[in-house]
């Protein structure tokens, strides 16, 4: 009988980018935008969660984005930190919506009252603080985890755009499963 | 003014309350089976089944005893929206999360990836008192008459029993 052992496939070039942005990312982090980092340190055993926002995600397969992060991570912060990694949650703005781990949005009040140049300015902003767009959310939709991370954004925005009012709104919290 | 049942409820779910909620229903459900309230006692043994499975998956997680597990941490953990540690493992996904299969699936799949698998007899025995339980136990019991058999109710109460006493090795 044949004994027939495989080798995990190959990464794709698109995989290897998304390996190598993650890694960068993590060396050099920026103040904002995606991809959102959130390390989160357990009580028990000296584990972590990891959470990694980020629209790139999109069509890569959920196990190639696990190995992504715990690889990203090995390479920026050392195997140790690796090996304490519980969670790795790899998923996209709209996917992090749908978990409830992005509460708090900031979005500009009357959308649909501005004017066609502004909302291009308004839209910019929206996307280089991390804002997502998707067949799902046509608008930019910005959303964090804690209000801390709003409202901080939210200055951001102001300061970019004044005359624009911007404002933080919560989703309702799911029902109790 | 004494504060009634539901204000007196911890806020949060935890560990330290899905094992105490664990072991309170597994009681509850001793009371019934000794009533001749078999199906009652059923439904309760599926959640406390449904409590160790979680407490032990998120004690593996590093959770405090009574740190806050909220509806994201499930999501994260089973869920089917988005990606979760299921996902991430090839481990079966569920929107519910009272899937007793789903969560010892994951509990099992997370040790391996941790390279600290169950000890076989450990892995066999949980597979196959979850599929026991899971066999007779859905949380929608409650919406209907039925009256469950004597050799059911011992066969759900054997498999609870065994999850109950090995809570700490799973």
């Amino acid at each position: 009988m044949p004994v027939l052992e495989y080798s995990p496939p190959e990464r794709s070039p698109g995989q290897r980018k998304l390996l190598a942005d993650l890694t960068a990312e993590l060396r050099r982090p920026k103040e904002f935008g995606q991809p959102r980092v959130v390390i989160r340190p357990m009580p028990r055993g000296g584990l972590r969660h990891v959470y990694v926002i980020w629209d790139a995600w999109s069509g890569c397969p959920p196990e190639v984005r696990g190995e992504i992060v715990r690889e990203a991570f090995a390479a920026a912060r050392g195997i140790e930190f690796e090996q304490s990694i519980a969670l790795a949650i790899p998923a996209t703005v709209p996917e992090a919506v749908e978990m409830d781990l992005l509460r708090y949005g900031v979005r500009p009040e009357k959308w649909g009252r501005l004017a066609e140049a502004v909302r291009e300015n308004v839209t910019d902003a929206l996307l280089e603080e991390g804002a997502s767009v998707s067949n799902q959310h046509p608008r930019p939709l910005l959303r964090f985890n804690t209000p801390v991370e709003a409202e901080a954004a939210r200055r951001r925005l102001e300061a970019r755009l004044p005359d624009v009012e911007w404002e933080v709104s919560v989703a309702p919290p799911p029902p109790e499963a | 003014m004494p504060r009634t049942l539901l204000q007196r409820l911890a806020a949060a779910n935890s560990i330290h309350e899905f094992t105490l909620a664990a072991l309170e229903r597994w009681r509850d459900a001793a009371d019934l089976i000794a009533a001749g309230r078999r199906t009652g006692a059923i439904y309760l043994m599926g959640y406390a089944a449904e409590m160790v499975l979680k407490a032990a998956y998120f004690r593996h997680l590093g959770f405090g005893d009574d740190q806050p597990i909220l509806f994201s941490d499930l999501a994260a953990a089973v869920g089917k929206k988005g990606i979760s540690q299921a996902t991430t493992l090839g481990s079966p996904v569920t929107n519910d999360y009272h899937d007793i299969g789903c969560w010892a699936a994951l509990l099992i799949a997370y040790r391996a990836s941790k390279l600290r698998p169950h000890p076989l007899p450990v892995r066999v025995a949980l597979s196959a008192n979850v599929v026991a339980i899971q066999s007779l136990w859905r949380v929608t019991l409650r919406y209907h008459r039925n009256r469950a058999s004597r050799a059911e109710a011992d066969r759900v109460r054997q498999a609870c029993a065994w999850l109950v006493r090995n809570r700490t090795e799973l």
